[in-house]
Formats: C-alpha cells, structure tokens, sequence
C-alpha cells in the first residue's frame, strides 16, 4: 500500500504540533530542533509505502520520545487503513465467490 | 481513532499565534513563536524546515571562540590576550554573529552590508569551486544577484551552514593547555640549570686562576710566550746541575781532605804545646790552623750552598707537580659541573620541548578553528552545491542500473558499469571526480568524438579488441555514444572549465548535436526551462548559447529531472530547482538572443 502526499502532509503537520507542544512544555530544547528538523527531512520524502511509515516513526520515537504519542496514533491509522483494504478485498473475493482466497486474506489480517 | 493530541489544549494553541508572556523571551518561547508563525503561514513542511534555521547557542560559540583563540595566563592564573589576539577574538564573534543572525532571521534581515557580503562570499566560492558555473552567473548581470539571493534563502543552504557553524564551535575542539605541573618543571629545570651553570663557573675560574699562576711561574705562558720566572730559574737550575754535583762530589772530598789536614795541624799544635809551651814555632802552627779552619769552613759552606741549589730543583719541581695536582682536581670538578650543567640543560630542554610542542598544536588548533569560522559560508556553498551533485549522481546510478537490468550482454552490463564508475573517486564519502581521468576521456572525445572514450570504457569493461567489438556490433555506438558524450562533458564542466574552441567543437558535431537532441527527448521538463531561456533572453549571443546548451547538456545526462541536471553543472543550482526563479532571473536580462545553426534549430522545436 502506497503512501500519499495526503498523508506525508498530514504527518508533517502533527510533527511539528508535537514539536511546538514539547517546546511549550519543555520536553524538547531549541538545540535539539535542527537534528529533528534534519532527520525528518532526510527521511520524508523517502517514504513509499506504510510500512516505511511505520519504520520512519519508530526510528523518530527512538530519537525523540516527545512522539511516541505520534507513533502509536498513526501506525494505529496504518493498521486501520491496511484492515480496510483487506477487508473490502475479502468482501470482493467472497462475493465473486472465490471463498477459499478470501479466508486465506482474512487469516493475514486476524493473525497480524 | 481520535487524535489525542487535538484534544489537548496546548497542541489547539500551538498552531494558534498568540503572544507570549513577557518581553525577554527564552529562547524556547522564541523557537516556539518562530514555528508557529511557519506552521500557520508556510505549512509543516517549511515549518520543519525552520526547524533547521535555529541558530547555534550563544554560549557555545562564546565558549568556542574563548578556547580557540590564543592566551596566556597571568600571574593570578587568569586568561589575558594580546590585541592581535582580541582582535581575533572579535572577528570570530563577528563572524558567528553574522552566521547565527541569517540562521535566526534568514538572509533577508542582514543589513545591506552583510547581504552585499555574503552574495560575494559566496560567488567566489562558486568561482573557485565550479569555474564554469561562474561563468554563466557573469552572464546573468543584474540577475546573478537573484540566483545568489535565492541560494543564500533555500533553507537547505541555511542547514549546511548551521552544521558548519556547529563543527566549528564543537566543544571538543579547544587549545591544549600547558600544564601548572609542565611550568613548574620547566621552572625547576631552568633553576637547576641556572645553579649548576655558577657551579661550572666558579670551578673553571678555580681552574683558570691556577692555570694562570702555572702559566706565569711554571710554564711558558701560551698567551705572551713568555717563560715563567719559576721555570727560568728550574731550567737553570737543571742545566747547572750536573757541574754542581761534580763540584759538590770534588769540594766533599777536598772538605774531607781539608778536616783531616785540619786534624793533624791540631793534634801537632797541642802536642807542641805540651812539650814546651814556649816553642817559638807553635804562633805559627796556631796560624796554618786557623788557616785551615778557615778553609774547611770555606768548603763546607760552598758544599751547604750547592746542595742548596740542588735542593731547590726539587723543591721547584715539587711545587710545579702540586700545582699539576691542584689542577688536576678542579679539572674534574669543572668537568662534573659541566655534565650537571648539561644534564639540567637537558631537563630544561625536554620540558621547553613539551611546551613547544603543546604551542604548535595550540597554534595548529586556532588556525583550524579560525579557518573554520571564518569560511563558514564558502563551507555551506561547497555543501550544498556538492550535495546537489550527489543527488544527480545517485539519479545517474540509477538509470544507468535500469538500462542494465535490461541487458543480457554482460560484455554492455560491464561498458555501463563502467560508466557508473569510471569517473568517480571509490573511497571518498563525498561525491568527487577524478579530474585526470575525466581530462584525458575529455580529449580523447575532442580528437576522435565519441568512439575515443568508448573504446576506452569497452577496454576497461574487459572487451579485448574494441574496434571488433563495434564492429560486430554495428548499432552500439550509435545506442551509447550520447550518454558517454554527456557524461563526459558534464563530468569536464563539474570539475573545470571549457574552452571555447571545445564547446564549438561540440555544438558542430554530429554527435554532439545528437546528444544535445538525445538529451532533449529523454527530458520532457527540460523544456519548459528551455522555454524560460530563450522566450526571457537570457541567452543573448552565440556565446552565450553554446555555454548554456553545454550546461543544460551536462545537467541532462546526470539526471532524469532537468531541475537536478542544472543543478549537477554545479550552476544556477535555484534557477534549477524551481523554474519560477528561473523565469525572475531570466526576466532581469535584455539582451536579444543571437546565434544559430543546428544547435538553435534543436533548442527552437
């Protein structure tokens, strides 16, 4: 599954509400911005898929456990997203009746 | 899924501009104002690029400039500078201050002067570093300003000069101290030193005084040559010797002679005198007696006056030996001296060596730091014009492995490897060229056109006869010789210049005008910047032309985006990445498009 500029938008905006918010909070200091500000940009625009998400943000909550708020909201998302997929598709093969295919896709999700 | 962190009130009021409490601001509300203001105005991406844009704290780079810069203590151990050393120490804070305020404000709120400055700084780095490049920015007139701006605004450029400003004023770097303990024992070294130099001194004035009463009553003064009084009168003696002992030898006989005489003269007056007290004779015996007392005290006194002289031989020759002696001993104490003397100048001489040492690499250190400092935005541009390079270098890898997944040959797997390879350096991390390999491919494409370098590539992708090889594969140069023409001459225009009679050279070639179309063909976004430079006039003569065709050539070839082709030249890197900077840069040039041949009917389709 492919990942959209829709949601490499949508994740730069919540880094930088995470990064505004641990700011005011304190959790996060002025110096510590330019190396998140580089890690992001270096690895952003490499992503292709949800599980290079998935990677992305959990290297970023190993740096800066300021997201790891972010990390389980979004692989949660990533999660949710592929269990739709796969779910309409079992839905598609049962109807067509390819029932045997359609079990063998949903074990992939139920045993994820 | 509800996003927790919409609900929190702070995450709502992080996007929201509001000010912050207090007119003295940490540098945290700071940021924080500063992002906010990007979120809302620029969107996330560019706010995450602000992020990049903090500049350097304040303390680190004091601290650095304090202990790169040179000091000494004074006598209550505090630091103290020399003025050259203040002075220093001000153009570094200048520098930094420069650096940290385009970093916290971006370029656009320097004043004039450090604008003018920095638009300078940087073009001569672009002069230095890619020649080329440079020449095309001269073409530009009022617009070579708006290319530099627009580099000196890309907050990818501000982050490669934060990283510099970063190692510059990494607090890992700083002069060696000399240590109090290394000081001390210099210190101590110098104090023994000075103690066993009055030592031999005193010793060798010991010994010269005596060298000098030697010299003046035993020995023949080496300075005058003049005979010593004591000596003059030993050699006599010595000379005299043998006739006084001859003498002595005689005159004890004759004494003994003498005392005998005297004895019968004595013992005739006594027994005349007994035998007739009256004898007439006995006044004149009594006179032969006195006579002879008087003769052997006569020889008793010269045998007493020549054993003198004898005696005196000796005692001269004493003395001369217990002046040797005494000699002999102050000579060994000179000589101890003089080693302890060394062995402390030797101690001195090693701490002074340590201290010595310490100053060089302190001296080594600042020079490092000072160069680093003071070349901070030629270090950004080198950064961000090299990575540009790496990035069409990476985009080249790339097509040219595609083209190999294609191929069955291994003969054309290894010729494209090749041309993955050839021309650059394996162990360096950056993206660099090997300057001679891409000269001499360069003039084997200028004498022979593109079959030169082919033949070259084929050899050194294990093809033993190329010339059979193309021969037994008719369409193979036809199929490669555009890449390797770009190839090259995008290689040649990364690490110099083109000389003019060359890049005409190119133009009028077949193979030169095919590579130009080839380039063309491959690269639908290169028109539209094509477009940008012919309809704004920027290219405003045949020279002009040929100069941006070789460029937009060299930028072709190395990538599959015609933005990082331009960009790969090493040229107008802005203009490159966005074609609407390219339309205002082109737009501040007049000047009316000349030239033509084959190469403008190529660029006109």
């Amino acid at each position: 599954m492919g990942f959209t500029d829709e949601q490499k938008s949508h994740i730069e905006e919540e880094i930088m509400k995470t990064v505004i918010a641990a700011l005011k909070e304190g959790k996060v200091t002025e110096a510590e911005l330019p190396q998140i500000s580089d890690f992001v940009l270096e690895k952003i625009d490499t992503l292709q898929t949800q599980e290079d998400v998935i990677v992305f943000l959990a290297q970023l909550t190993g740096r800066w456990p300021i997201f790891s708020n972010l990390n389980t909201i979004e692989v949660g998302k990533v999660h949710e997203l592929t269990e739709k997929e796969v779910t309409a598709s079992v839905l598609s093969l049962a109807r067509n009746g390819r029932i045997d295919e359609a079990l063998h896709l949903a074990k992939t999700v139920t045993h994820s | 899924m509800a996003n927790p962190l919409d609900s929190k009130d702070v995450i709502a009021g992080a996007v929201i501009e509001r000010p912050l409490p207090g007119s003295h601001l940490t540098s945290e509300q700071k940021a924080t104002k500063r992002l906010q203001e990007a979120l809302q105005a620029q969107g996330a991406k560019k706010a995450i690029e602000a992020m990049g844009l903090t500049p350097v704290p304040e303390d680190r780079i004091k601290n650095a400039i304090e202990n790169n810069v040179n000091y000494t203590h004074d006598n209550k151990g505090e630091r103290k500078r020399s003025t050259a050393e203040k002075d220093t120490v001000r153009d570094m804070s200048q520098k930094a201050e420069v650096a940290n305020k385009y970093l916290q404000e971006g370029f656009d709120k320097l004043n004039p002067a450090d604008q003018v400055n920095l638009r300078t700084v940087v073009e001569e780095e672009i002069k230095k570093s890619f020649p080329e490049a440079h020449s095309i920015l001269g073409t530009l007139g009022a617009g070579k300003d708006a290319v530099l701006d627009n580099m000196l605004k890309d907050p990818a450029f501000a982050r490669f000069l934060r990283q510099r400003l970063e190692s510059a004023t990494d607090p890992s770097n700083k002069l060696p101290e000399i240590s109090a303990l290394l000081r001390t024992r210099l210190n101590e070294a110098k104090a023994k030193s000075d103690a066993a130099e009055r030592e031999r001194k005193r010793a060798q004035d010991d010994l010269d005084l005596t060298d000098a009463t030697r010299n003046k009553w035993l020995e023949i003064d080496p300075d005058t040559g003049v005979k010593g009084v004591k000596l003059d009168e030993l050699d006599t003696l010595k000379a005299a010797r043998p006739a006084k002992e001859t003498d002595l030898a005689n005159k004890t006989v004759e004494l003994d002679q003498a005392k005998d005489d005297l004895a019968i003269t004595n013992a005739r007056l006594e027994r005349m005198i007994r035998v007739n007290p009256t004898d007439p004779d006995i006044p004149t015996v009594q006179g032969e007696k006195t006579n002879k007392q008087t003769r052997v005290r006569s020889l008793s006194t010269d045998i007493a006056r020549i054993q003198t002289d004898i005696h005196q031989i000796t005692e001269l020759e004493n003395q001369k030996n217990a002046l040797e002696e005494t000699r002999r001993t102050q000579q060994k104490a000179l000589d101890e001296a003089t080693l302890a003397k060394a062995a402390a100048e030797r101690e001195k001489i090693e701490a002074q060596i340590e201290i010595d040492d310490i100053n060089i690499d302190r001296q080594r250190t600042q020079t490092a730091f000072e160069d680093k400092m003071g070349h901070l935005f030629e270090g950004a541009t080198q950064d961000y014009l090299t990575q540009r390079m790496e990035k069409v270098e990476a985009e080249r890898q790339k097509l040219i492995d595609e083209d190999k997944g294609k191929e069955t040959d291994d003969r054309v797997k290894a010729f494209k490897t090749q041309l993955q390879k050839r021309w650059n350096e394996d162990s360096s991390m950056k993206y660099k060229l090997k300057k001679d390999v891409v000269n001499a491919d360069f003039d084997s494409l200028m004498n022979e056109g593109p079959s030169g370098p082919i033949k070259s590539l084929l050899r050194d992708a294990g093809v033993t006869n190329p010339d059979q090889f193309l021969k037994d594969n008719p369409s193979f140069l036809e199929n490669n010789q555009s890449d390797v023409v770009n190839a090259i001459v995008s290689k040649k225009l990364q690490t110099g210049k083109l000389s003019e009679a060359d890049a005409q050279h190119i133009v009028d070639s077949p193979w030169g005008a095919t590579a130009i179309q080839d380039a063309l063909s491959k690269n639908s976004e290169l028109k539209p910047v094509i477009d940008h430079l012919k309809g704004e006039k920027v290219i405003k003569n045949n020279k002009d032309l040929l100069k941006w065709i070789l460029i937009i050539l060299a930028g072709i070839i190395t990538a599959g985006a015609v933005p990082v082709g331009l960009a790969a030249a090493g040229v107008l890197p802005i203009i490159a990445a966005n074609p609407i900077a390219a339309a205002q840069v082109a737009g501040a040039t007049g000047a009316a498009v000349g030239g033509g041949g084959a190469l403008v009917s190529q660029l006109k389709k």
